[in-house]
């Protein structure tokens, strides 16, 4: 046999305290040089089956309780612990989602890395290894802390220190979760890289079809604890055969399925005691079903399928229904006009008392119009939940104009301000933070009604429950904690809030980027039936282009601060014209269609802001000598489009 | 002849007496409150499921109580010989006294060992016959009982299982009551079965064992000290088990009242420096920081000694000593909280900074919620963790700070009956010949079970409430 199998994971069973059975029954093998994908959204199991290969699992809230890992040979949960010690690192090493945990803050990125290689030769071996991952300066970088080094650097840090020594086999544990999808693009290609250099197998945990579909071989498609589908990336990507799986791709928001709505299920989670996990869910369950646990059956061409209705032809699973895009009338006229927005951060230097002004946004102008939704595209760091929170006066101004409904509200102030609130709402990111944990739901909801002295006390309570109603939460819930309610009923929660006040635009900050691809589903088909039948506005903060292409009216490109390009939809995703642009959708790894152009950035956002020239020109691939000190103001290309470049 | 309707005594109110009552209250309603809210019931729910807090709770109840006792205080009638009443006496009482008249009233002349039947010193006594001897003479309240010479041991022994039995019977009987009202309706055999296996959701058994060892130390002390100097006599021959029964309410009042007048101080100043920043802040942070530069002894020894001087000139506007070591007493609290709530303040400031770009916070603003409103609803009840937490904490460490500062000499009056003042005595006592240890033992055991009780409690209840050891969710 050629391909030597490096691990044989066989029947893992691992438990957790007051949850059951977290894995339950997982097998795969993975050959040297091949990888393995996870692919499985929160509560699946992907993690803990990573950390229970390593034997890592936190005792005694949580036990392995059956089943073989076979590595090289030996079954890892047989042996004692300081056997195990000397595999983990030497023979299975892993990289985890956070490189800031992963590295020691006081110690020097130096120190760190030679605790993994042999005393001789440390510091020319560390070198080389930091020059291996892409570090750009690898003496400097030896030398320094973590904490001066930016994520994707501290990422590659952290896989040069997991092939250190030479592992058989490297977990990585969600490595591009907390990365901007440029240095995704970076990271995962490095681990390609090294995969291939050195005959690794990997075995790679995601949530992400598309970083599924890049870094695989063979996919596991999790499902609470269960493999219940398995097969190679080709047949698992041009065929899904398990519901779940299918449910999946139809979940994930693409320009293809622009106006109709996402296949969302109506509940996430279903506890079913007997028969097959996904029955409370499945769009195809029998009755069969509900009694007894299908086995994992291998089909045709080595697909491996947990479902009974294997293998027979089916029709592709029902997109939405599609309705006429409402929101595309661009005469209803401009609800919001910002002229020139600055945003101003002070850094203060306590110790000689100067303060520092920093400019987050620059010279921003943005419209949007009655019932559309405009897309703010960025990474991290370009200053667009700053704008977010400017427009709503949640930031003091440094600079600009804001007219909303023609008004000038740049200066309102006072009982103005307050009484403008109410045409202007927020949706934040994180649904665990946007919650005030000491209120109840029916508080938390009633306090815009409240605030804006809407209506009387007494009637509060029949609206709340009609919010409740509208955003699918169930009455009942009424006096119940934020805590006792999952992440995408969170967000309900929190829109419905904003929906109290009958707000005319809604700035959502990244409202799904902290939930699973199918609750994300769920949202935004709320969010597009609340546009249809309010005619609501939206400001879109998102750095997912996936979702810009699904439900943006027009995008706008965030740098660094400034407007790189703007224009409608169409014409950014047809004919993009900024570099960095074009070279973020080339970022994002796809599964529907190959890349576009394989332009990949250079380097990260540098840390110091570019004060000269074009912002972009250190990272950009087609910079001109003047790029470095001329600034590129916007102009126009076609009706509409404008992009800030020289070329 | 009727006599009219005058009351045997007269109620003296002192100004910590109202506000150790005040603060009863206070947690009396907080209880109820936290009684009726799901969400904290369950995290002191969460409190209580621990062993160890669970005993905590019981020892410092029992302290509490004793406090409480020793603060309603009176003044007792006098009366002329035909049963008129014609005045109140000047001693003032508290009910702590009433119960423990035997040892308030069996004073001796000097020193004696625990159980001693004689002084700890020598007195020259005159022999009938113009004999002059020096002897170790016999208490006058101390073993007074005794037939003869060896009667003692077996006395003890009579008198502890006289304890025990009551303690036993006290205690079955509560248990029977309780616990079986509560649990045996279903079936008693089970209920047993599952209280002796501690098999319940809170810990009962670790409740009604350390209740029990409490009955029976308590009956066993009640017992001997009749008869007894339990934990011997003071230089002028007061009980010392009496004197530290005593000192109980000052620790407690120093404990809470001290944490009382800080908490004012550290959540408006912490919430509105965090919350205002700027001009607000840079204002109390200076504030806090000069504070907490200048040595804490340093500020209270200052103050004690200027109030010392008022007191030293305005000593008639006083009715009784009491009253006076009571405005002293209350002083201290007043010095110990205006120099202790920095640390407080300094943790809620970090907080409220958080707090303020948390994004609920944001929502409320974008909401047009009024600053006040956002203050009371949103950020007060996500700091009242940490003021819990430092509460708990704090108490020992007041109480502690009390006997240092009393050791000092800028602590309380010399006349309150306080652990500090006996520590304070034992300076001399341990240089004596034979050693006299019980004063200081004595303070260090009653001190030692409070602050012990009270660390084990805000232990529990900072791991029920600080988020970074418990994520709800």
């Amino acid at each position: 046999m050629s391909h030597a199998t490096v691990l044989e994971v066989d029947g893992l069973q691992t438990e957790f305290a007051g949850q059951g059975y977290v894995v339950n029954g997982v097998s795969f093998t993975i050959a040297r040089g091949e990888s393995l994908v996870l692919l499985g959204e929160s509560g699946s199991g992907k993690s803990t089956i990573a950390l229970s290969i390593m034997r890592l699992i936190a005792e005694p809230a949580g036990r392995i309780r059956g089943g073989r890992v076979v590595f090289e040979g030996t079954d890892l949960l047989r042996i004692e612990e300081q056997r195990m010690r000397r595999i983990r690192g030497r023979g299975i090493a892993m990289v985890f989602q956070e490189p800031q945990s992963a590295l020691n803050p006081v110690l020097t990125i130096g120190t760190q890395l030679g605790e993994c290689l042999p005393a001789k030769g440390r510091r020319t071996r560390g070198l080389g290894l930091l020059d291996a991952v892409g570090l750009p300066d690898p003496t400097w970088a030896y030398g320094a802390y973590p904490h001066q080094l930016s994520g994707g650097m501290r990422q590659r840090v952290v896989i040069a220190m997991a092939i250190a020594a030479e592992p058989g086999l490297l977990i990585a544990d969600e490595p591009t979760s907390a990365l901007d999808v440029t240095i995704q693009a970076q990271i995962l290609e490095l681990i390609k890289a090294e995969q291939r250099r050195r005959d690794m197998a990997v075995l790679f945990v995601t949530h992400d079809l598309g970083v599924a579909h890049l870094m695989a071989d063979e996919v596991a498609v999790l499902y609470r604890g269960t493999v219940v589908e398995q097969a190679s990336r080709a047949l698992l990507f041009a065929n899904p055969q398990h519901p779940y799986t299918r449910d999946l791709f139809a979940a994930i928001p693409s320009r293809e399925k622009r106006g109709a709505s996402l296949a969302a299920p109506d509940r996430v989670y279903d506890i079913q005691e007997t028969g097959c996990c996904y029955a409370g869910r499945c769009r195809e369950v029998q009755s069969q079903c509900r009694v007894c646990e299908p086995v994992l059956r291998e089909g045709s061409a080595g697909v491996r399928v947990r479902c009974v209705i294997v293998d027979t032809p089916r029709a592709p699973s029902p997109d939405g229904v599609r309705e006429p895009d409402t929101g595309g009338d661009p005469a209803g006229g401009d609800l919001l006009e910002a002229e020139g927005l600055c945003v101003n951060f002070t850094a203060a230097d306590r110790i000689f008392g100067q303060k520092r002004q920093i400019r987050v946004v620059n010279e921003v102008s943005l419209r949007i119009g009655r019932g559309r939704t405009l897309a703010l595209v960025g990474e991290s760091g370009s200053g667009k939940t700053t704008l977010g929170k400017a427009i709503t006066r949640l930031l003091p101004l440094a600079g600009g104009r804001l007219r909303f409904e023609g008004e000038d509200m740049t200066t309102v102030r006072g009982e103005d301000l307050r009484r403008w609130r109410r045409d202007i709402q927020m949706i934040f990111q994180d649904p665990y933070a946007s919650l005030d944990p000491r209120m109840t739901v029916g508080e938390i909801v009633a306090e815009g009604l409240r605030a804006q002295r809407i209506m009387p006390a007494a009637s509060r309570f029949s609206r709340v429950q009609e919010l409740l109603r509208q955003v699918g939460i169930a009455g009942g819930s009424i006096d119940r904690y934020p805590h006792q309610f999952s992440g995408g009923q969170r967000q309900r929660i929190a829109i419905a809030r904003a929906l109290a006040v009958q707000p005319k635009l809604i700035i959502c900050d990244e409202p799904t980027s902290a939930l699973d691809v199918s609750v994300q589903a769920q949202i935004l088909n709320l969010l597009r039936d609340l546009q249809r039948e309010a005619g609501l506005s939206y400001l879109f903060i998102t750095h997912n282009l996936a979702l810009v292409e699904y439900l943006a009216h027009d995008v706008v490109i965030l740098y660094a601060g400034r407007i790189i390009e703007r224009g409608s939809v169409d014409q950014i995703l047809t004919n993009p014209r900024h570099p960095y642009t074009v070279s973020l959708f080339a970022a994002v790894p796809r599964f529907d269609h190959p890349p576009l152009v394989n332009v990949m950035v250079k380097g990260e956002v540098p840390a110091e802001l570019v004060m000269e020239g074009c912002p972009f020109h250190p990272r950009c691939g087609r910079a001109l000598p003047h790029c470095r000190y001329e600034r590129p103001l916007l102009r126009g290309f076609e009706d509409g489009h404008e992009a800030a470049c020289h070329l | 002849m009727s006599v009219p309707m005058v009351l045997p005594f007269k109620l003296v109110m002192l100004d910590t007496d109202f506000l150790l009552y005040a603060l009863f209250a206070v947690l009396i309603v907080l209880i109820t409150r936290v009684r009726r809210n799901a969400s904290l019931r369950q995290t002191w729910r969460r409190v209580f499921e621990r062993p160890g807090a669970m005993a905590a709770v019981v020892i410092l109840a029992v302290y509490a109580a004793i406090a409480l006792l020793d603060s309603v205080h009176f003044r007792t009638a006098l009366y002329a010989p035909d049963g008129a009443v014609t005045g109140y006496s000047p001693q003032i009482l508290s009910v702590l006294d009433i119960l423990c008249a035997p040892l308030r009233l069996h004073t001796e002349h000097t020193y004696s060992a625990p159980f001693a039947e004689h002084a700890l010193v020598r007195e020259t006594v005159m022999r009938p016959g113009g004999r002059v001897q020096r002897i170790f003479p016999r208490l006058i309240w101390g073993g007074r009982g005794l037939a003869g010479p060896f009667a003692r041991t077996r006395d003890i022994l009579q008198r502890s299982g006289r304890g025990l039995v009551e303690a036993l019977l006290v205690w079955l009987m509560l248990l029977c009551g309780v616990w079986l009202v509560r649990e045996g309706g279903r079936d008693p055999r089970l209920a047993w079965r599952r209280l002796w296996r501690g098999d319940s959701k809170l810990p009962w058994r670790t409740f009604w064992l350390t209740t029990g060892l409490v009955l029976l130390i308590g009956t066993v002390v009640a017992n001997l000290a009749v008869e007894y100097h339990v934990l011997g006599t003071d230089q002028v021959g007061i009980d010392v088990l009496y004197k530290s029964l005593k000192s109980i309410r000052t620790g407690v009042v120093i404990g809470t009242v001290a944490t009382l007048v800080a908490l004012p101080f550290a959540i408006v100043l912490g919430i509105a420096a965090g919350y205002f920043g700027g001009f607000v802040d840079d204002a109390i942070q200076y504030l806090y920081t000069t504070l907490s530069s200048i040595p804490g002894v340093l500020l209270i020894a200052a103050a004690v000694l200027s109030l010392d001087l008022y007191l030293g000139q305005h000593a008639r506007e006083f009715q009784s000593v009491l009253e006076r070591a009571d405005l002293r007493l209350l002083f201290l609290c007043l010095i110990l909280g205006i120099t202790s709530w920095t640390t407080l303040c300094r943790l809620l400031r970090g907080e409220t900074l958080k707090l303020r770009e948390a994004e609920f916070v944001q929502a409320a603003v974008a909401l047009g919620e009024s600053r006040a409103r956002i203050l009371r609803r949103h950020i007060l009840p996500n700091v009242m963790h940490i003021v819990l937490i430092t509460l708990v904490l704090d108490f020992s460490g007041l109480v502690l700070s009390e006997a240092v500062l009393t050791y000092v000499g800028v602590g309380v009056d010399p006349s309150t009956y306080s652990w500090g003042n006996m520590i304070n005595g034992a300076r001399l006592e341990l240089a004596r010949e034979p050693v006299v240890w019980w004063n200081l033992g004595a303070a260090f055991i009653f001190m030692f079970m409070l602050v012990l009780a009270a660390n084990l409690f805000a232990d529990a209840v900072r791991d029920a409430f600080d988020p970074r050891f418990h994520r709800s969710s």
